[in-house]
């Protein structure tokens, strides 16, 4: 991955692999019910795979209650400080 | 991430998978092709994409694929719902196809009374998983509310139960120790610790397996060896109640896998393995017996002393071994029996293959004399690109990766789980020597194939050009060191080479080779000397880690170029003989030179040195599929 790509970029190369849609395009206002493989299963490989891809660790708190792709952006953007 | 090098849970016995692999995936066409993608270190994610695609192929591709089909039902108390996609992608990596069943959350003890309603069909095989959410004195961080007897009734009755629906093979996890300490460190001493209750119940599953009942599933191992603290995912267990947290599920289900694979006799048989750097470090044809690096006194050496410890514990437990090493017969001979730190010697192993051959023909010759199907064949070389070459002409032979430090050769292979074992029987302990006396003397033909379109995935770059002042201790260091692709063995020093370089009467080359596994540094280096129009090889020497790449075709098309740019007719090649040259007897020949009478040449040689000579307008091109590039 691009260092140099943005957070959001980042993100939907990792959904595009979760969900094994090529070319999904998510957004910051993306919830979970606009992606039709986005159920509680993919959510937790969701979750891994961008701890993985991040190099960063959720906590018990963080993995839920987000209510779409902007907060995990900003998430993500706070823990890479 | 950790200082000693990769983690298990990144299964570093496998490489890692190519780029683009979720559309390699999806445009699969054929069972093949998704078997040989599930033989790499898969995420999480890659792992159900593979099952996805696997479940896509038609009826008909994935019956003809030669797999076991088997189908498995794994009862809990937690949360299983990655495990099936994510099973069935790792049984294709040890010739299973898995259908798998799950138990719901909560409902353990439902499970065991009755073949759960849920599932399809009885399973072949049942695998019980004792966690936490199944029994709840196994939480790893309270302490049990019951005694150690009443910890182990609770096992009994779980096992008996299910064994009155289920008869065939049975599965049951050993507990991982807690997470955290009780008292402390006197935790062993308390019976009435978690620690205790849990070596407790495994002791009684390990009776239970050493009387047949059932295969024990050692979580309590793996969980040790991921770590405790890792394993115990208290974030994963509060956030899903999940029986593996999702960043093990690919460590665990490949742990699964070969179990379940090894139960259906689907483990490895043979280990094949290579010599220079795997057995022991240096090039025995450069470095000589004597130069050899293995044994006490260096880190190296204690290393592979400790691979090779590690491999005659796994003859001894039955498993065949063969090498199969780019070497001279003799010479590969003489350091196995010679060295006074081997550790392995000549009889243990059923088959020596040390020749020039390509690795992939004489790993297939193994298997024929070892009457072994390739399957059964484990593959161990340090060079990447023999393990992607024999990957690519042997897809069924099982090659491990290894890491580049030799301190984690032996780490690996075991790790890799290629020769996961249901328990030794006397027949195992005599079997290395049972197929040594086995193995026929015959001559098979040595098979001979086509290897270009191998090279071209090598993605091969040489940079060409004349000696360089920068690599001049480099070049004195190659001319000093090559022993066996060294057709004159002429030893210039730096200050000699320095005057190669500086008389107009000698052309040089020098190549540097690099490819999509790294760089090979400087690996070839050819002086000529014009006489007239007759151009001499004074020194012809190459690296003999690249054997076999066609370097030796791209060097003779830079000289035949340097020829025709100086006019000269004629080209000459030397070979003198030494005891360890013998590589290159046919060099020239192989090459196309014709032998020539060295009388007759003005130059003094030596009275066994042989001359060959070769007509420079006649000779076309050889062009390997090499990329070149011009250095000045």
């Amino acid at each position: 991955m691009n260092a140099r790509a943005t957070t959001l970029e980042r993100i939907n190369a990792v959904m595009a692999e979760t969900f094994d849609r090529d070319g999904l395009r998510v957004t910051r206002g993306t919830t979970a019910s606009d992606v039709e493989q986005w159920d509680s299963l993919s959510h937790i490989r969701l979750i891994l795979a961008i701890e993985m891809e991040f190099g960063l660790t959720f906590s018990s708190l963080e993995a839920s209650g987000l209510a779409n792709v902007g907060e995990l952006v900003d998430m993500i953007d706070r823990k890479s400080g | 991430m950790a200082g000693a090098g990769p983690m298990l849970e990144d299964l570093p016995w496998l490489p890692p998978p190519p780029d683009g692999f979720g559309g390699l995936c999806r445009e699969a066409g054929s069972a093949d092709t998704l078997k040989r993608l599930a033989r790499h270190r898969l995420s999480l994610n890659q792992l159900f994409t593979l099952a996805g695609a696997w479940r896509r192929l038609d009826v008909d591709s994935r019956a003809a694929a030669g797999l076991r089909a088997l189908h498995v039902g794994i009862i809990g108390g937690a949360t299983m719902v990655l495990l099936p996609d994510a099973l069935a992608a790792s049984g294709l990596r040890r010739g299973l196809e898995l259908s798998v069943d799950i138990t719901p959350f909560g409902q353990f003890a439902q499970s065991t009374l009755a073949m759960p309603a849920a599932w399809a069909r009885p399973a072949d095989i049942v695998i019980l998983m004792l966690d936490q959410a199944a029994l709840p004195w196994c939480s790893p961080v309270a302490r049990p509310d019951s005694p150690v007897e009443e910890a182990i009734a609770s096992v009994r009755a779980a096992i008996d139960d299910v064994r009155a629906w289920h008869q065939g093979p049975l599965v049951v996890t050993t507990l991982a120790a807690p997470a955290v300490p009780f008292l402390g460190s006197a935790d062993l001493a308390d019976a009435t610790s978690p620690l205790v209750t849990r070596r407790e119940v495994n002791r009684v599953l390990g009776a239970l397996a050493a009387a047949g009942d059932i295969q024990l599933l050692d979580l309590a191992g793996l969980a040790a060896a991921v770590g405790g603290e890792r394993w115990h995912d208290e974030a994963a267990w509060a956030t899903g109640k999940l029986a593996v947290a999702p960043r093990h599920v690919p460590l665990f289900c490949d742990v699964v896998a070969r179990l379940l694979a090894a139960m259906v006799g689907r483990m490895g048989k043979a280990l094949v393995l290579d010599l220079d750097n795997t057995l022991w470090g240096g090039v025995v044809g450069d470095d000589g017996v004597e130069g050899l690096v293995l044994g006490p006194g260096d880190p190296a050496g204690e290393s592979f002393a400790a691979m090779q410890h590690v491999v005659r514990d796994l003859r001894d437990r039955g498993i065949v071994l063969a090498i199969a090493s780019k070497n001279d017969h003799a010479i590969a001979l003489d350091a196995i029996a010679n060295h006074p730190e081997m550790v392995l010697r000549e009889p243990d192993f059923a088959v020596i293959r040390a020749n020039w051959n390509d690795k992939a023909g004489n790993i297939r010759e193994i298997a024929t004399e070892l009457e072994l199907g390739l399957e059964s064949l484990v593959f161990v070389d340090d060079n990447p690109v023999e393990r992607a070459f024999v990957r690519d002409r042997l897809p069924e032979v099982n090659v491990v990766e290894l890491p580049d430090d030799p301190a984690l050769f032996a780490r690996t292979l075991l790790w890799s789980g290629a020769f996961e074992s249901l328990g030794l029987t006397e027949a195992d302990r005599k079997r290395a020597d049972q197929y040594r006396a086995n193995v026929a003397r015959r001559t098979l033909s040595r098979s001979t194939v086509s290897i270009d379109d191998f090279l071209v995935t090598l993605e091969m770059k040489a940079e060409v050009g004349p000696f360089r002042s920068v690599d001049l201790k480099r070049i004195a260091q190659l001319l000093q060191r090559s022993n066996q692709f060294n057709l004159t063995t002429r030893r210039r020093s730096e200050q000699e080479v320095a005057a190669v370089m500086g008389d107009p009467g000698f052309w040089t080359l020098q190549v540097r080779l690099a490819d999509r596994f790294g760089d090979n540094g400087l690996i070839s280096l050819v002086i000529c000397a014009a006489q007239g129009n007759t151009w001499r090889i004074d020194t012809w020497v190459m690296s003999c880690r690249v054997l076999g790449r066609r370097v030796e075709d791209l060097v003779l098309d830079r000289i035949l170029a340097g020829c025709k740019a100086a006019d000269a007719d004629t080209l000459e090649g030397v070979y003198i003989p030494t005891p360890r040259n013998g590589l290159v007897a046919d060099h020239y020949r192989a090459l196309g030179f014709a032998p020539a009478d060295a009388a007759c040449q003005g130059q003094s040689l030596a009275e066994e040195a042989q001359v060959w000579r070769l007509p420079v307008a006649s000779s076309a091109p050889r062009t390997p599929p090499i990329t070149v590039v011009e250095t000045a």
